[in-house]
């Protein structure tokens, strides 16, 4: 087919089609829909997956790992860490003396015990019956990739005095208007005094990690004398500077010689801990895009619909233009002109009316939607294959008249 | 070489008990550059046959030959090829795209040829200037009158330089000074070597024709060659001999110009008509 052909279709199509707009507003909005869909919910998932990478990751993420007493595909994938917790009975194998070992190997950057107490906690305006309280040490941090907002973190290993750093949302439940630095706060009967305060820290869904903003980060070992030496350090976190294969494995030999000979601790990267609830948010994100495709198939069929009666109605047109000599292939390619016009400007607006979502999501959730180019040029491209489909019967329809019928029609 | 040869032509419509016989094994044949005539009451399948002879509608039996090759059960993407380079219709009712301005209805025939966007509208603009609607070029079709509609009609149908024209009742919708207007325009295209079929049955509009074929009940009954016609046609016999040349001849010059005479001289004593008159003109 000459493109000069294709451009007189293109142009000639153009002005049918907002002939008949208001028509074709109708029609196109099963696609503008089922567009918008699946381009948001693809969106939302692209960005609870990097916000997972950020809130895990930061920088220098493959240097980072956890050590834990059971291997991570057998516990918990990808829920709430405090609700596995209370599944798994605290035989832990991991202690302080873990700590204070590996700390002192080469190539250690840092290694945290990370310890969670369910504690009731007060403030001066309120307390939280359900406390979290979690007891580690400075380089947790650093680790998290979460600052101070006011206020310092706990200083240095084995901290004396009774210092507690709390989350953002906290400080506002107990505390109030008032600035809660220097203020005493109570655990499970314990007084300790408020140093600092965490910035805002992005929960993700599907995160192991526990809601930040909500807890009270003390010293490991303030934690082993308020619960009488039961704080069970859960995991530890682990940054090494370089030469990985060799440090880990001194330091699973090391981990093993410690518990009896016995490999049941086990050190994994970060990145395959997020990998189980990547998984999950892909499988998730899969699901619910192929519910929100059925739409987009709707959305065809109407333009099918559509484009069935505009052939009807054309169908003197058609007769004429075969009778100055159009074979069937132009009449086919005009009409498919045509639609895909029409499902392409259908997806123009479905692909505009995401953006418009995504912003009212960023706005009111802390979930940050990206919309990547290829997933526009993707979605731009699949709705003009939607068109050629659905455009295709009526367009081969049209073609199928015998000219001098099609021109006894008025 | 006759341009249309048609050979035992029926069409039926209908089915079973409401079948109709619309042509009863028509026999026609049409030369290059005639201007046909085809005139009869209304249902006598005039309309059927211009629709057979177009290429719009396929015959239910009987041959079609059309510039020597055998047209009537082409498939469609073959029939259409054919319209568009071979043959221009023109309607009764103009049967223009109402979207479109004039010149783009014009030029339609070249899109779907493949001819450029530029091309297309200078051979459109030529067109329209020969048949005397330029000024309208982009006007559309609901701001012009019938004659005006109809002379852009006969531009498109002349865009592709067909063979063969057919305009089935092109005055029908006109009024008397539009539908003179409309004939003498297509008398002045026949005049410069087109083959015109027209379908009328307004009688008065034979004196354009050079052959008349009358039909009634789906046969022709009388198929005969109008006094404009019977001096094309002579004229056409004293012409021909004079357009055969060999190399020799070429080069010979005068010798050709004797051989001639010659020949016509033999060809009159077939004949036994004298025209002495006529030779003497030359």
């Amino acid at each position: 087919m000459k493109p000069s052909a294709i451009t007189s279709h293109f142009k000639l199509s153009l002005d049918i089609i907002y002939n008949t707009r208001w028509r074709n507003f109708w029609t196109i909005l099963g696609i503008v829909i089922g567009l918008s869909s699946v381009v948001t919910i693809i969106a939302i998932g692209n960005g609870i997956k990097q916000q997972i990478n950020y809130q895990l990751n930061g920088s220098s993420s493959q240097n980072k790992f956890i050590i834990q007493p059971v291997a991570i595909n057998q516990s918990y994938s990808g829920t709430n860490l405090i609700k596995s917790l209370e599944n798994i009975s605290p035989t832990s194998s991991l202690s302080y003396l873990d700590v204070d070992g590996i700390q002192g190997f080469k190539n250690v950057s840092s290694i945290s015990p990370f310890s969670i107490l369910k504690s009731k906690v007060s403030g001066s305006i309120a307390s939280d019956r359900n406390g979290v309280v979690i007891g580690s040490n400075q380089f947790l941090l650093n680790y998290l990739n979460i600052s101070v907002n006011s206020g310092s973190f706990i200083d240095q290993t084995g901290d004396p005095t009774n210092s507690a750093v709390i989350g953002q949302n906290l400080a506002e439940r107990l505390f109030g208007e008032i600035s809660p630095l220097g203020a005493t706060i109570d655990i499970g009967g314990n007084s300790f005094v408020v140093e600092g305060i965490l910035n805002p820290v992005n929960n993700i869904p599907f995160s192991q990690i526990v809601d930040f903003n909500n807890s009270v980060f003390i010293d490991y070992n303030n934690a082993q004398k308020i619960t009488s030496n039961n704080a069970y350090i859960y995991q530890e976190f682990l940054t090494i500077k370089d030469n990985q294969k060799q440090t880990l494995s001194s330091l699973q030999s090391h981990l093993n010689a410690i518990n009896g000979n016995q490999s049941n601790t086990f050190i994994t990267n970060l990145s395959e801990i997020s990998y189980n609830s990547k998984n999950t948010l892909n499988l998730l994100t899969k699901l619910i895009s192929i519910v929100a495709s059925i739409s987009l198939i709707v959305g065809g069929v109407g333009i099918m619909n559509v484009m069935l009666v505009s052939v009807a109605e054309r169908t003197h047109e058609i007769g004429i233009r075969k009778a100055i000599g159009a074979t069937n292939r132009q009449i086919v390619t005009q009409f498919l002109v045509e639609s895909s016009i029409l499902s392409f400007v259908g997806g123009i607006i479905g692909i505009t009316l995401a953006y418009a979502v995504d912003l009212f999501i960023v706005l009111s959730t802390a979930i940050k939607p990206v919309i990547t180019w290829q997933l526009v040029v993707i979605a731009g491209f699949s709705s003009i294959v939607i068109g050629l489909i659905f455009g295709s019967i009526p367009a081969i329809k049209a073609a199928k008249k015998l000219p001098i019928d099609a021109l006894r029609s008025s | 070489m006759s341009l249309i040869k048609l050979e035992g032509i029926s069409k039926i419509f209908g089915f079973g008990d409401a079948s109709s016989l619309a042509l009863d094994s028509i026999s026609l044949t049409i030369e290059k550059g005639e201007f046909v005539a085809v005139m009869g009451p209304s249902g006598s399948g005039k309309s059927t046959l211009m629709n057979i002879i177009g290429l719009l509608d396929k015959p239910s039996q009987g041959s079609y030959m059309l510039d020597n090759k055998y047209v009537a059960r082409l498939k469609p993407n073959q029939a259409a090829k054919i319209r568009r380079d071979t043959i221009g219709f023109v309607f009764q009712s103009y049967n223009l795209l109402n979207r479109l301005n004039i010149i783009s209805n014009v030029s339609l025939p070249l899109v779907y040829k493949g001819v450029s966007s530029s091309r297309r509208l200078k051979l459109a603009s030529d067109i329209l200037e020969r048949v005397g609607i330029s000024e309208k070029e982009y006007f559309y079709p609901n701001q012009l009158s019938g004659g005006q509609l109809q002379s852009a009609a006969i531009a498109r149908a002349l865009i592709n330089n067909p063979k063969l024209i057919i305009a089935d009742e092109p005055t029908g919708n006109l009024d008397s000074i539009s539908s003179i207007l409309i004939m003498e325009l297509l008398t002045e295209i026949h005049r410069a070597g087109n083959t015109i079929i027209f379908v009328t049955h307004n009688p008065e509009l034979t004196r354009y024709a050079s052959r008349v074929v009358y039909m009634k009940d789906g046969s022709i009954v009388q198929d005969e060659i109008t006094p404009y016609g019977q001096i094309a046609k002579t004229a056409k016999q004293l012409l021909k001999p004079s357009l055969i040349r060999t190399e020799e001849d070429s080069l010979a010059g005068v010798s050709v110009l004797m051989k001639t005479i010659d020949k016509i001289d033999s060809r009159k004593n077939k004949k036994d008509k004298p025209k002495k008159n006529r030779r003497s003109k030359k």
